[in-house]
């Protein structure tokens, strides 16, 4: 990310030692970090999307728990129980999600794994809907929390398809968290790809360009691992020339034609979150979208 | 029908809607029963369920060669259509 810390006082200089000035420099570390914490992109911002998520992590995951902002059971999949959960590692300027994604430190609630299954079930109960996931932010941070969370819905009767949505950033980084929810009967995932080339990779999610190939290398691990999946990818042609739509096609079919031929293309629809994350990056959502498509009549 | 034409005929109506209704529902819109190989999974998103069948070994060869015809024809259009606004530069 391009956003400096700036210039901190040091302890000396305003004269603390000892306990005090621990604590300050912890505060300053705090304070700076807080500010250097990669929120909305600008064109030409990039960071390591690895490092985000740490730094992610930090603000969201506590002991095994992990920030939610609500539970509740929606319409898509044809109806399914949410869990909603705060903070990403990507920061794509398309992206639909409310501002939790951004300022991570200031929405939701800690849950642990129990109390999220509880509130899963309890939503598929409710709503009569036998499907749940995790949605809003990415799954995969908090990995304790997702993988107690995963055992604890296969012993529940309410829920008969846990759909995990990921970028695949992190399933990409290390095939051992695939491995991990490999053998588990409820699961499902659905990869979403942001990009068919490097550089769109970077400019769509301020993700450094060497990080592309992560969600590549998750498609391949959950082949290779025998987990149910099918592939997401925002090929939307406001945002993705057709030139990169058939090469993100064709590279999908290099690793295996059916999830290529099952691709899920996703359009980009102008949700309050998005709008405002358009119009940081310096796109006018009215031309993006038109006045018809943003529902002015 | 047989299973391979009506796995295409699946596949293809996956562009038109393949995540919000269950496959039982979109088989019914356009009159196409459900495989037998499928049962189990009628109540699912389409997609799902095929990515479901495409885990089980028995099915995976033919949703290959079926994926290899579709895959042809989806690579020559643009998936969409015409959508409000324009492109970004």
């Amino acid at each position: 990310m391009t956003t400096q810390a700036g210039t901190w006082p040091s302890s000396h200089q305003v004269g603390l030692r000892g306990e005090g000035s621990k604590r300050l420099k912890q505060a300053f570390g705090l304070a700076r970090a807080v500010r250097s914490y990669p929120r909305m992109i600008r064109k030409g911002d990039k960071f390591d999307p690895l490092d985000v998520a740490k730094q992610t992590e930090r603000m969201v995951c506590r002991d095994g728990a992990r920030k939610y902002t609500a539970f509740y059971a929606t319409g898509v999949y044809g109806g399914i129980a949410t869990g909603y959960v705060v903070g990403c590692c990507l920061r794509c300027f398309f992206c639909w999600t409310d501002f939790s994604r951004d300022f991570p430190e200031a929405y939701g609630e800690y849950y642990t794994a129990e109390e999220a299954c509880e509130n899963i079930a309890r939503a598929a109960k409710k709503w009569r809907v036998t499907k749940a996931r995790i949605s809003g932010g990415e799954p995969t941070l908090c990995r304790k929390h997702l993988l107690e969370l995963l055992e604890l819905i296969e012993e529940r009767d309410e829920v008969k398809l846990f759909i995990l949505e990921t970028n695949g950033i992190l399933f990409g980084a290390d095939e051992s968290y695939v491995r991990d929810i490999a053998g588990l009967k409820k699961v499902y995932v659905r990869v979403s790809l942001k990009a068919g080339e490097p550089e769109a990779f970077e400019a769509r999610t301020g993700a450094s360009r060497e990080f592309f190939g992560l969600p590549f290398k998750a498609v391949k691990a959950l082949l290779d691992n025998n987990v149910r999946f099918h592939v997401a990818a925002m090929t939307d042609p406001r945002i993705m020339p057709p030139e990169e739509r058939r090469k993100l096609i064709e590279r999908l079919a290099e690793v295996d034609e059916f999830l290529a031929a099952n691709l899920e293309e996703e359009v980009c629809d102008p949700y309050e979150g998005t709008l405002v994350r358009m119009q940081f990056y310096g796109l006018d959502p009215v031309k993006f979208f038109g006045r018809k498509g943003l529902g002015a009549t | 029908m047989a299973l391979h034409d009506a796995i295409k005929a699946l596949l293809e109506l996956c562009e038109l809607e393949g995540e919000d209704v269950a496959l039982k529902s979109l088989c019914s819109a356009f009159g196409i029963e459900v495989p037998r190989e499928l049962e189990g999974l009628e109540d699912l998103p389409p997609r799902v369920a095929l990515a479901i069948a495409y885990a089980d070994r028995k099915l995976r060869q033919l949703l290959k060669e079926v994926a290899s015809e579709v895959l042809r024809e989806k690579l020559a259009r643009s998936p969409i259509g015409k959508l409000p606004g324009g492109r970004i530069e």
